[in-house]
């Protein structure tokens, strides 16, 4: 594909999006609550972003109205368009096509002059301060920042494309979502839908809880009898526990079994049967979210020194404690903050803050804040809701969360369902638009 | 004045002023503005510079003070909403960064 393609698809992806929440964004012009890129800030330098997702795409767009035309941005992405992982849960229910969880580039590149190259990155050079495309380019880079999200480690027994083509974790949003939803579509009433959660830290605390509930909703209504098994390598719930203990255990009491501390030795796609601590169980469906680990590229250029599965960063900058001038946001990672879209965007702010501080010859804010935010379908109408503020603690150099700023809602409500739909448009809208 | 102090100290002033000559060539550039950063923990829900037109309240340009007296009473809030538990993460003075710095943004007639 070339270019023109890729330019043109990702503003066919945008149109797509706007269809359904940015209606009023939607035109040529830049809307007037949308900020301007400043000409005449003095800094200068070249930054290079791997990945246009929630991290990539926020510290893309804010390098550019914060630093101005000085900063050139690049944006390098294998896909034409970003599919939302957040409120794709309800793609399994029904309630949201993936089209409407996708949001294209244009916007990067027309309202702030990000430039979009697609394309796949082959090696990084921190030395000589370049990155290698697929395609033989090369792009060099004052500052670079990955933002790659995560990667999955195999299940026993799903090694085989065939086996974990039976067996999705539709952990990140897309075709195994879809696919999901038709093996919920295909389940008889009296079914049994299993999921494993894994160890954290994985991408989006709640969302397998959240799956837990939204699924159970749906199986409720739908096909009478049917359980979801939830089989948790935690030894509990690890995000909004109030919330998930009373769903589980009174809104959809009698379809959720949930089972903490379990370890999954294998998978047989073939019998779809599962190998536990607990012994062995048959499932309809087996929805198996593997354990996580930083995305390839940063696994693949030695940047992936925390446990060699996370990068380690200096939460100030987020410059990796391994390569100078190289820095990780986002759920690749390695810091004390959860992993999740929201707070992806903090840490790009906090990133582009820096970067551009650092290109200027200042020292970067030395008291960084963030905060994380998320709400948590109960039922296809009720939410509930999750937040934390984080400060930075000079004594331990991490972020850490501000004592009593940490919680969960008091119940779900239908209330938090609709503010859910504002805060997913909103967030969106600071990401891409 | 003891002459010998003096001269100690114009002296001591050599550096200090070299110091500033090398950081005002360093940055010839304009520093951020103060409680931008804090701020931007705003915009995921109030739009960029608090000019929100498809979320939640629009900040910008509202009255310093209004920001920061919401902002301390959204903390004695029970039960918390997302907002009261979400205030209760900035100190005073932080909390009059993020006011200061939203009231001096231009609103925007789209806001609601």
């Amino acid at each position: 594909m070339n270019r023109r393609d890729f330019f043109r698809l990702a503003s066919m992806a945008g149109i797509g999006a706007s269809a359904i929440s940015w209606s009023r964004l939607a035109g040529a012009a830049t809307p007037p609550q949308l900020g301007t890129v400043p000409t005449n800030t003095g800094i200068s330098g070249r930054v290079v972003v791997i990945g246009g997702g929630m991290g990539g795409a926020t510290v893309a767009k804010y390098l550019r109205l914060w630093g101005g035309t000085g900063v050139s941005v690049t944006l390098v992405e294998r896909d034409t368009a970003y599919t939302s992982n957040i409120l794709s849960n309800l793609v399994l229910n029904g309630q949201r096509t993936i089209t409407s969880l996708q949001y294209g580039y244009t916007n990067l590149a027309s309202r702030y002059g990000v430039r979009l190259v697609k394309g796949e990155v082959m090696a990084i050079d921190p030395v000589g301060h370049s990155v290698s495309l697929a395609d033989g380019s090369k792009l060099p880079y004052d500052r670079l920042i990955i933002a790659p999200g995560v990667d999955f480690d195999t299940i026993a027994g799903l090694e085989s494309p065939t086996a974990q083509a039976k067996v999705p974790h539709a952990w990140k949003a897309g075709a195994q979502t879809t696919q999901l939803r038709n093996m919920l579509l295909g389940m008889q009433p009296g079914g049994v839908f299993a999921m494993t959660i894994p160890a954290k830290p994985y991408r989006c605390p709640p969302g397998p809880y959240e799956r837990a509930c939204v699924v159970a909703d749906w199986l409720k209504k739908n096909r009478a009898g049917a359980k979801v098994i939830v089989l948790d390598a935690n030894p509990g719930i690890i995000a909004e526990p109030l919330a998930f203990t009373n769903a589980f255990d009174v809104v959809h009491k009698g379809v959720i079994e949930y089972h903490p501390g379990v370890t999954i030795n294998s998978i047989d796609a073939t019998t779809m049967s599962l190998n536990t601590s607990l012994g062995n169980l048959k499932a309809n469906v087996i929805n198996a979210i593997p354990p996580h680990k930083a995305g390839k590229v940063v696994v693949a250029n030695g940047l992936a020194n925390a446990g060699g599965r996370w990068a380690g960063v200096d939460v100030l900058t987020y410059q990796s404690t391994a390569a100078p001038g190289i820095h990780i946001i986002g759920d690749a990672s390695a810091t004390t903050q959860p992993k999740a879209g929201h707070i992806a965007n903090q840490e790009a702010k906090i990133c582009a803050d820096a970067v551009i501080r650092l290109l200027a010859g200042r020292s970067p804010d030395p008291a960084p804040i963030t905060n994380s935010a998320c709400y948590s379908p109960i039922t296809a109408d009720t939410a509930s809701w999750l937040t934390a503020v984080f400060a930075y603690d000079p004594v331990s150099a991490t972020m850490q969360p501000v004592p009593g700023a940490a919680g969960e809602a008091a119940g779900r409500s239908t209330e938090n369902y609709k503010e859910m739909n504002r805060w997913f448009n909103t967030l969106m809208e600071d990401s891409f638009a | 004045m003891n002459p010998r102090k003096l001269r100690l100290r114009s002296l001591l002033g050599l550096p200090i002023a070299l110091a500033s000559f090398c950081v005002a060539a360093q940055t010839a550039t304009t520093a951020p503005p103060a409680g931008r950063l804090l701020a931007s923990n705003c915009f995921q829900c109030h739009g960029y510079d608090g000019k929100s037109s498809i979320g939640f309240e629009s900040l910008a340009g509202k009255s310093s003070s209004e920001i920061y007296k919401e902002l301390v009473e959204m903390r004695s809030k029970t039960p918390p909403k997302m907002m009261d538990m979400h205030a209760r993460g900035y100190s005073d003075a932080q909390a009059r960064l993020i006011a200061d710095y939203l009231s001096k943004q231009t609103s925007t007639s789209t806001s609601n």
